[in-house]
């Protein structure tokens, strides 16, 4: 195995993963991400419901620079899924990849912006994955929370929602197009 | 084209898959089952600390269905166990040589706490010469793992990027820190479970302490006295103080342990003394440990 291709291939995907993935803020302190969904209408944005933590507006910055209202048009406690609209701007878009065909063993990646660092990448592996979560054995942070999870060829297969006992725990994207469709 | 990270996800869930088959989940204690391994036709090898019931045991086997199992035999001295149920025409488990287990390796801590196959990523961290445990076990290499422990890890495989399973996993030989025992250590141990239920250890019959006999030397002073024991019947006193077994210095009570294996029982072994400030010295037949004996060598 060629450890610079593989470097090259983590970079690629993280490069991919920067572009449709915002940071959210909420009041002075609260920091989440999202991600751009492809197949939610209205150009929308999947965050966390707890990252919006109930309120109806939050700032949405891009991986440009950009910073825009957004407002929440959504939420869904259970899932903890919120759905944000942003007035007039053009998203990149999000390649999904199967969250069912996930395998015990496959490589994962999330992006988030753990203590305010923003864009930042953890590495792991599947731990197990049933339709309500997929539990990863990879290590994340406050930040990471409305981030997206990938597969090894950087296709979105789920946002990240919690840790629980270690495991990063995050919401197949099934569940996500039927919440933003 | 299949890019390395695709090709190194393929391969990882690869022999998660392979081993996965092999994987059981035992139900032996409250709570959530613990994980095991087909190690052949009807056994199944796992972490002897997660064994807490030895009765009405149940396997959950790869397929979701379920078997009866009766604990053969465990010993703590390496941590492992192992199970006998109905034999169903599983072939050996192929396992890594002792040489495979290297530093900086990839590697997969596979179980089933349940009905899924769970998997941890991470490293082999250090590798070391055979080493004993601290309840007295011989283990071919010493494994310190980098990999985060989650339900199921004890008595689970470690198994490498390639498929090979290099060893039972646990968390009860290292202070809580994760660790693995080589299956050549495995193989070894299960064999002798399996033939006698328990490993034959060898016994004196003393509790010892270690003391200073000069600036520069060290003795192990003895506490107490199984009177009926090996080293009872051999002349041995409360507070003669031990230099030497076989001709070896022994400076700690783990220092005994290295001449009490289980091939050493109802052989000779001359214990070099000093009593009363003289030196002297007394031939003692090794005993076999009496089961619950554990507070002397």
């Amino acid at each position: 195995m060629n450890t610079s291709e593989l470097a090259g291939d983590l970079r690629h995907v993280a490069e991919a993963l920067r572009r449709v993935t915002v940071e959210i803020r909420t009041g002075r302190r609260g920091l989440g991400a999202g991600v751009m969904w492809p197949r939610a209408t209205n150009g929308a944005i999947v965050t966390n419901a707890h990252v919006v933590g109930g309120r109806s507006g939050c700032v949405v910055r891009f991986a440009d620079g950009r910073q825009r209202d957004g407002r929440v048009v959504r939420t869904d406690e259970e899932n903890d899924l919120a759905l944000v609209e942003v007035a007039g701007a053009e998203l990149d878009r999000a390649t999904l990849g199967d969250a069912a065909q996930l395998r015990c063993g496959d490589v994962v990646l999330a992006l988030g912006h753990p203590f305010g660092m923003s864009g930042a990448l953890a590495l792991g592996i599947v731990h197990s994955a049933d339709q309500r979560w997929i539990r990863a054995d990879l290590r994340l942070a406050p930040g990471f929370s409305g981030g997206p999870l990938a597969d090894a060829a950087g296709r979105i297969v789920g946002i990240n929602a919690m840790i629980a006992h270690g495991l990063g725990l995050a919401v197949p994207a099934t569940t996500i197009d039927r919440f933003a469709a | 084209m299949v890019s390395t990270l695709q090709a190194l996800s393929d391969s990882l869930a690869g022999a998660a898959e392979g081993v996965g088959r092999r994987v059981v989940a035992i139900g032996a204690r409250r709570r959530i089952p613990s994980s095991g391994i087909l190690w052949q036709d009807g056994v199944v090898v796992t972490a002897q600390h997660t064994i807490q019931r030895e009765d009405d045991i149940v396997i959950t086997l790869p397929d979701g269905s379920t078997a009866p199992a009766t604990l053969a035999g465990r010993d703590p001295g390496t941590d492992l166990a192992a199970l006998r149920l109905a034999p169903n025409g599983t072939s050996a488990i192929e396992v890594a040589p002792l040489d495979a287990i290297r530093v900086g390796s990839l590697v997969l801590a596979l179980g089933r706490p349940g009905r899924e196959l769970t998997a941890a990523l991470g490293l082999v961290s250090a590798v070391g010469d055979a080493w004993r445990t601290w309840r007295g076990g011989r283990i071919d290499r010493f494994i310190r793992l980098d990999i985060s422990i989650y339900d199921g890890f004890s008595g689970g495989p470690l198994v490498d990027a390639e498929g090979r399973v290099l060893g039972v996993n646990t968390s009860a030989l290292l202070r809580g820190a994760p660790t693995a025992v080589p299956a050549a250590t495995v193989n070894r141990v299960i064999a002798v479970l399996l033939e006698h239920g328990h490993v034959p250890t060898g016994y004196l019959g003393v509790g010892m302490q270690t003391v200073s006999l000069s600036e520069q030397s060290t003795g192990l002073m003895v506490m107490s006295v199984d009177p009926d024991g090996p080293a009872g019947r051999g002349g041995v006193l409360l507070g003669d103080v031990i230099t030497a077994i076989d001709e070896a210095a022994v400076s700690d009570p783990a220092d005994v342990l290295t001449h009490l294996d289980a091939d050493r029982v109802g052989k000779a072994a001359r214990l070099r003394l000093v009593r009363a400030g003289q030196p002297t010295s007394v031939t003692v037949t090794v005993g076999q440990r009496p089961a619950g004996g554990r507070a002397k060598r």
